[in-house]
């Protein structure tokens, strides 16, 4: 059983536990994820597992990581990140994805993802934002640099692409639709502009409004 | 206390995953190309012609070879009833200079197996590129697909420890991040110095572009070069002249097309390539093979004209193709172009093609077939000659592979030495049309 396998069973299990929130008690999705953990797993061509990888490939560290995260929240219903720190990571993760792959697929002669399969230059970029992320007290992603890092050390997935341990097209498409959401639940919970509050104090209450709404963004 | 640990053991952690993502080759000298001795081409011009598929099944396409470690050749191809169906299989044959003649086709890869052995859905199958290594291990290089086009081809390895008898699945490449499509192979690999290969790609999807992939024996991707600065040209070939330069030829997808190959050059081992220009070499879209002879000596098959793909010949040239010159004709269908031919008279030409030389099948099924993947009811038969594939093997033969009107797979073979052989011997014309 591949580690790219197990990830994709982790995924499938945290957009269950997503979809059946709502649905079932707590006993009834801890079940349910058991049995869909299990079933994914299984070989091609009965678990479904081997059918997600076959036509989107597959799922990045990261995207394993969040999906553990996004597990333990649903079960535990407590979420480990901060938001704002998910905010920004997403951000900038949705901002290189637009440079990243239609320079990789060819748009130019330009190949970011050679760098991936071993680059000087890039390893010490990477190191320049962990260290960044590190001075920031931004943790997490430390961490799930350094976890991305040492399973391509390891060579644990199927590629040998530094980036396709760190990033995937669904994990972009995740963080977008995470901002997306983040900014609708923000722009709901922006108080209506009083004519008689100052400038500078509307601006004070809306910022503890958009990250309190934040917050419940993620921890919904 | 506890968390000013808990900062500086993440700071730690961090320089351990900046040596961890660092692999160890990258402190290593970078491995130089390895170019073949110079050898002359062979005087006598007397290429031999002969069947290499069995014409067991209705169509054949994109024949690729290597030569074995005893001197004969094993060649594949793939097969089924038509170019994606999901028949499709890698078939192979082995063809011995002793005697002259090919095995029987055989069933080396079905897509069957390679699902099972990946444990993924798949489609259909396309090109297959072989490698010997030098410890006897062969690998093959498999186009496979599970959805969609071509576009969204992935390229898979199976191995095989008894010279392409047996294959088993070794792995997947990932070779895209997006999704892991639209990589491809067609033309044959270079090898380092250090035992590693390049294995020339290419993609059709956002962008139509040829790349190098270098691979270990492992099959770990060590590295990945672009070729070109284009973004309409594929299936590169590339003939290395010595270890740091090599050249590549490269199939022009340009629509409208001006009727040239593309070209580029390498002078660093093959990391950085020149922009793309055009080289004075007709060509209409379709593919190309060829081998170096020497630096800046190269012979390039091709489809001669600038239009179709009804004839093919073989072009050489001595100077890094500054000068180019037709140096054997294989088929010229040029004054049959455009005149909707009927099933008849096309059956009667093609019968000419092989007169005195064994038919693989029964005839009568073979015409069929000819005229079953050539002739259609409003635009009448075409000619069709493309994806050649050639090799020089040790001994300085030259051996030629190609599609022959989708229906077979056709070998020539222009030996070393004296010529000698039991098939046709007289069909290509030397020099101009």
């Amino acid at each position: 059983m591949s580690l790219d396998l197990v990830i994709c069973a982790l995924v499938l299990v945290a957009v269950q536990l997503r979809i059946s929130a709502n649905l079932l008690s707590l006993r009834g999705r801890g079940v349910l994820a058991g049995l869909v953990f299990v079933w994914s797993l299984l070989p091609y061509p009965w678990g479904p597992g081997a059918w997600v990888l076959s036509y989107l490939a597959g799922f990045s560290i990261s995207s394993g990581l969040l999906a553990v995260l996004a597990i333990q929240h649903r079960v535990a219903g407590h979420y480990w990140l901060p938001v704002r720190e998910l905010r920004t990571a997403c951000l900038m993760l949705v901002l290189m994805a637009l440079w990243f792959y239609p320079m990789s697929m060819g748009s130019s002669y330009a190949d970011p993802y050679a760098l991936g399969f071993g680059h000087f230059g890039f390893s010490t970029a990477l190191l320049l934002v962990g260290l960044l992320a590190w001075v920031m007290r931004a943790y997490a992603s430390c961490l799930i640099l350094v976890a991305a890092q040492c399973a391509f050390g390891a060579g644990l997935l199927t590629s040998d692409n530094l980036w396709d341990y760190l990033i995937d097209p669904w994990l972009v498409c995740w963080a977008a639709g995470w901002l997306l959401r983040d900014r609708l639940l923000r722009a709901r919970a922006m108080p209506a502009p009083q004519p008689s509050v100052q400038p500078s104090e509307a601006g004070k209450d809306a910022g503890g409004a958009t990250e309190a709404a934040g917050q419940s963004s993620a921890t919904r | 206390m506890l968390k000013r640990a808990f900062h500086l053991l993440v700071g730690a952690a961090l320089v351990a995953g900046y040596f961890a993502a660092t692999p160890a080759r990258l402190w290593q000298p970078v491995p130089q190309l390895l170019a073949e001795a110079p050898a002359p081409v062979p005087s006598d011009s007397q290429w031999q012609t002969r069947f290499a598929s069995d014409a067991d099944t209705r169509m054949v396409h994109a024949a690729s070879m290597l030569e074995l470690p005893d001197g004969r050749l094993r060649a594949f191809w793939f097969a089924g009833t038509r170019e994606g169906a999901a028949d499709v299989s890698i078939n192979s044959a082995i063809f011995d200079p002793a005697t002259g003649n090919w095995s029987d086709e055989t069933v080396s890869v079905t897509r069957e197996q390679i699902s099972r052995g990946w444990g993924r859905h798949i489609r259909k199958l396309g090109n297959a590129v072989p490698v010997l290594d030098d410890d006897g291990h062969m690998r093959l290089f498999v186009v496979a697909v599970s959805f969609g086009g071509w576009a969204a081809s992935r390229l898979v390895v199976m191995e095989s420890s008894d010279l392409g008898a047996s294959w088993d699945f070794d792995t997947a490449l990932v070779a895209t991040p997006f999704l892991n499509i639209s990589t491809l192979v067609k033309t044959p690999p270079i090898h380092y110095s250090d035992g590693s290969i390049g294995l020339p790609v290419y993609h059709e999807m956002i962008g139509k572009f040829g790349e190098i992939l270098r691979l270990d024996r492992d099959n770990r991707i060590l590295g990945k070069a672009r070729i070109g600065h284009g973004r309409k040209a594929i299936q590169p070939l590339v003939l290395v002249d010595d270890s740091n330069h090599a050249v590549s030829f490269l199939r022009n997808e340009n629509e409208p097309n001006n009727g040239y190959l593309y070209q580029s050059s390498s002078s660093d081992g093959g990391w950085r390539w020149s922009p793309l220009e055009y080289a004075p070499v007709d060509n209409p879209s379709s593919a190309v093979g060829g081998v170096a002879m020497g630096p800046g000596h190269w012979l390039v098959a091709t489809n001669c004209n600038r239009e179709e793909r009804d004839d093919l010949c073989i072009r050489e040239t001595r100077d890094a193709g500054q000068h180019w010159e037709d140096r054997w004709f294989f088929h010229n269908r040029e004054q049959w172009r455009g005149s909707a031919l009927k099933p008849d008279a096309f059956a009667d030409l093609i019968d000419d093609e092989f007169v005195g030389e064994a038919i693989p099948e029964d005839q009568r099924l073979f015409l069929e077939r000819v005229k079953a993947n050539k002739c259609e009811p409003d635009r009448g038969c075409e000619f069709q000659y493309d994806y050649p594939y050639m090799v020089r093997t040790r001994n300085g033969d030259l051996h030629l592979l190609y599609t022959w009107n989708k229906t077979a797979i056709r070998h020539a073979w222009l030996k070393a030495d004296a010529s000698e052989g039991g098939a046709s011997q007289q069909q290509p014309e030397q020099g101009a049309r």
